[in-house]
């Protein structure tokens, strides 16, 4: 994919910090934050296209959720193939661990199988003694090939007696010496896990970003901990990213650190990631562990105003930044027999648009709304802006936004709360329309 | 003999009316808006007769066809390479017309937005859809294959072709889908992009892979996505085939179904995964979407598990249970 030159200043702050999962917080760029990017010259849909599903009585309210928790009982590093061939310090805390070699592959370069590394060639040595049985399994590369996963991989299982503690591994068989190599490190069922979690995996450029992270032993937490933190891009740039203490009312470990600079578009719906490194001493040894999670960081194409919503239709002015297709979705709710709000019809419309000032709908069905056995008050909820031809997440209203659904006029409450001149302007027009339909 | 030939024939009525008592409402006749002063006769009679015949509850002159969906890899001829005939050929045994059946050709190395993922789905679909008028399509999936076909389920506005696939659907089988993604493949992607350890042979990592990360379909479940938990239910069914456990004791025969060789290096796998996984998926990822039709062990021959490599494979009666539901 071209990618665009517009640089995306995103000077944010990570706060790492005791996430609270409530529902997500809508998410909104501002008019300021908008950007001109290129078109996109992938093939993208033009036709507009209108779709409405019923959902099933019953079902309730849904709850927008954008967190995520990301639990690890391993640790990886990367080192070259003479550091094999001489020996690296590893410290092993779970018995029975699984230790899994990869040569490692730069991008468009083909990498021979024979950089595999023949779990044979494997020794163990623990205080510079070798363990005669160190292994109670070695799958070989073709092995593990077959199974069609990893690649120029080999791996070995610890067997029980070998234990845990601080160990020596190396490589007997002679391995180029600048070839990079992963060595992962599995201690399934271990009692030190580290957590990395967000309550949020949608940002707008330029947004602050907040995650926790901690270790625990046997889910207790843990203290010192040394947390470094990597942030990866999308074209798979990673680099290390300092980050400063604040003062918190939490639990003290808070910390703040800046995203770097992105200089370019991100590649279609690809994602960033968060990657910490967290290291803590436990008696003679130290206990490592790598956590990794997702986010996407949306160029602000475009952002959305619900004007107001008939049973037909909602009419959504959209400030159009950058060429490109947006949809505007959302969920109908009527009221049960109890006066509940529950979900009866999912919609969405998507338009292929340019720069601009747009007002479009978002479409209803009125033979779902005229069928279900909920009644009104109906209401819009949990309306979202995609860019589809970026694959990007926009906007979003908080759980507690609604737009009631007149049966005639649109009404005039808008989901920003404020009323803007093209809100009036589009007011005027649907009722001078409605005037005509009736004549 | 068609349903409307049969009805002007027996009742004499016009052809108009008939037509209009034909129309169907969710597949199934719905007899509420005749609205003929002989209505109620008439609708007494109609009833009988359908009764008579077995067709009250069946879906009426609907085409039934189905799609084969393969998982993760550029396919050119995954009815060999991927499904194997056996397979392909012992599910069509439950349709009535057995030629009625695509076996889909796509390059799901790509995140499943991609032209060559969805949108080679979707021209493969529609083809098959209007070449055979097809109007009761079942499609059965495996592994990632199933977050391609929920991807147009779920974003029917993308793409002007897939509101008429998501109508033509009747159902979805998915075979371990990876609903949820898996730890192996943030396994393989460990470490920087630029050096990562990629190449998962016959076609398989890169972009497909990337996107089976776990935090990765996290956030597309949870912002593009339909059908896992808190969200909206995806337009049409969408139930899963679990795998549960890998067995590779080589004095086993079971092991062997569908490769030993397989079996060894899923059950090293199995590692980075829940005590419950097909070697490839937690059970968690592949019941997380839609709804579990079964856990392997449920139903198959002699309760056996299935492998991730099995699923596709006609072990343990798959074939047969699948047949049985078309």
């Amino acid at each position: 994919m071209k990618l665009s030159t517009l640089t995306i200043l995103m000077i944010g702050a990570i706060t790492v910090m005791q996430v609270n999962y409530s529902n997500a917080q809508g998410l909104a760029p501002s008019s300021a934050q908008l950007v001109n990017l290129a078109a996109p010259n992938h093939a993208i849909e033009k036709k507009s296209v209108h779709f409405s599903q019923a959902i099933s009585a019953g079902v309730a309210m849904f709850k927008v959720k954008d967190s995520f928790e990301s639990i690890s009982d391993e640790f990886w590093l990367e080192v070259d193939g003479q550091t094999l061939n001489q020996g690296i310090e590893l410290t092993i805390n779970q018995p029975e661990a699984l230790i899994r070699l990869s040569a490692k592959q730069s991008a468009g370069q083909y990498l021979p199988t024979d950089h595999a590394i023949d779990p044979a060639q494997l020794e163990l040595r623990k205080n510079t003694k070798l363990i005669p049985k160190a292994f109670s399994h070695r799958v070989s590369q073709e092995k593990m090939a077959t199974a069609s996963i990893l690649a120029n991989s080999s791996a070995v299982k610890m067997s029980a007696a070998a234990g845990t503690g601080q160990f020596q591994l190396r490589v007997a068989q002679s391995l180029e010496p600048t070839q990079k190599y992963i060595v992962n490190v599995k201690e399934k069922g271990s009692i030190y896990r580290q957590s990395l979690a967000t309550n949020q995996q949608s940002y707008i450029a330029g947004g602050q970003v907040n995650f926790s992270v901690n270790m625990t032993k046997q889910d207790a937490l843990m203290n010192n901990i040394d947390h470094r933190a990597y942030i990866k891009t999308p074209n798979g740039e990673m680099k290390q990213v300092s980050y400063v203490a604040v003062n918190s009312a939490n639990d003290g470990n808070n910390y703040e650190l800046s995203l770097p600079v992105v200089t370019q578009n991100v590649p279609r719906g690809q994602l960033h990631e968060l990657h910490v490194r967290s290291q803590v001493k436990e008696g003679n040894n130290t206990v490592m562990r790598v956590g990794k999670m997702a986010f996407a960081v949306a160029a602000p194409t475009a952002r959305m105003t619900i004007e107001g919503a008939s049973y037909e239709h909602a009419s959504v002015n959209l400030e159009v930044a950058s060429e490109g297709r947006y949809e505007i979705s959302g969920v109908v709710y009527g009221r049960d027999e109890n006066g509940q709000s529950k979900p009866l019809m999912r919609s969405s419309s998507a338009y292929y648009l340019s720069p601009g000032e747009q007002t479009v709908d978002l479409q209803f069905d009125k033979n779902i709304l005229a069928a279900s056995t909920l009644s009104k008050p109906y209401e819009l909820r949990d309306a979202k802006l995609t860019d589809q031809s970026r694959v990007a997440v926009l906007q979003r209203q908080s759980s507690q936004q609604t737009v009631m659904l007149v049966e005639d006029v649109p009404q005039l409450k808008s989901s920003g709360g404020s009323l803007s001149l093209i809100s009036m302007f589009s007011l005027l027009g649907m009722g001078a329309m409605l005037r005509r339909r009736r004549n | 003999m068609s349903m409307k030939w049969l009805l002007n024939y027996c009742l004499h009525t016009k052809k108009h009316d008939v037509t209009k008592l034909l129309q169907l409402k969710g597949r199934r006749l719905d007899l509420t808006h005749y609205n003929n002063k002989k209505g109620n006769i008439m609708r007494k009679i109609l009833s009988t007769l359908f009764v008579m015949f077995g067709l009250i509850s069946s879906p009426v002159m609907a085409t039934k066809g189905i799609a084969f969906v393969h998982g993760t890899g550029a396919q050119t001829d995954a009815y060999n390479d991927y499904w194997t005939a056996d397979f392909v050929n012992s599910v069509n045994k439950g349709l009535s017309n057995q030629a009625m059946h695509t076996v889909v050709n796509c390059d799901f190395d790509q995140f499943m937005w991609d032209e060559k993922a969805a949108g080679c789905l979707a021209t493969q679909l529609t083809t098959f859809i209007n070449n055979k008028n097809i109007d009761e399509l079942i499609i059965i999936t495996h592994s990632n294959g199933g977050n391609v076909i929920r991807w147009i389920m779920s974003n029917p506005t993308y793409d002007s072709r897939y509101p008429s696939i998501v109508t033509s659907i009747s159902k979805v089988i998915a075979i371990a889908p990876s609903s949820l993604g898996t730890p192996l493949a943030d396994a393989v992607h460990q470490g920087n992009a630029f050096e990562s350890s990629l190449g998962w042979l016959l076609g398989y990592g890169s972009d497909a892979v990337k996107q089976q990360q776990v935090s990765w379909m996290n956030y597309y479940n949870q912002n593009f996505l339909l059908g896992t938990v808190g969200r909206p239910a995806l337009p049409k069914i969408f139930k899963a085939i679990v795998g549960s456990d890998v067995d590779s004791a080589f004095w086993d025969g079971d092991s062997y179904c569908a490769g030993y060789q397989y079996q060894v290096a899923l059950e090293t796998t199995q590692n980075w995964l829940d005590s419950c996984s097909d070697g490839f998926l937690n059970c968690s990822s592949q019941s997380g979407a839609g709804t579990t039709w079964f856990v392997d062990k449920q139903r198959t021959k002699g309760g056996e598990p299935l492998s991730h490599q099995q699923s596709r494979r006609n072990c343990f009666n798959l074939d047969t249970i699948i047949r049985h539901d078309i």
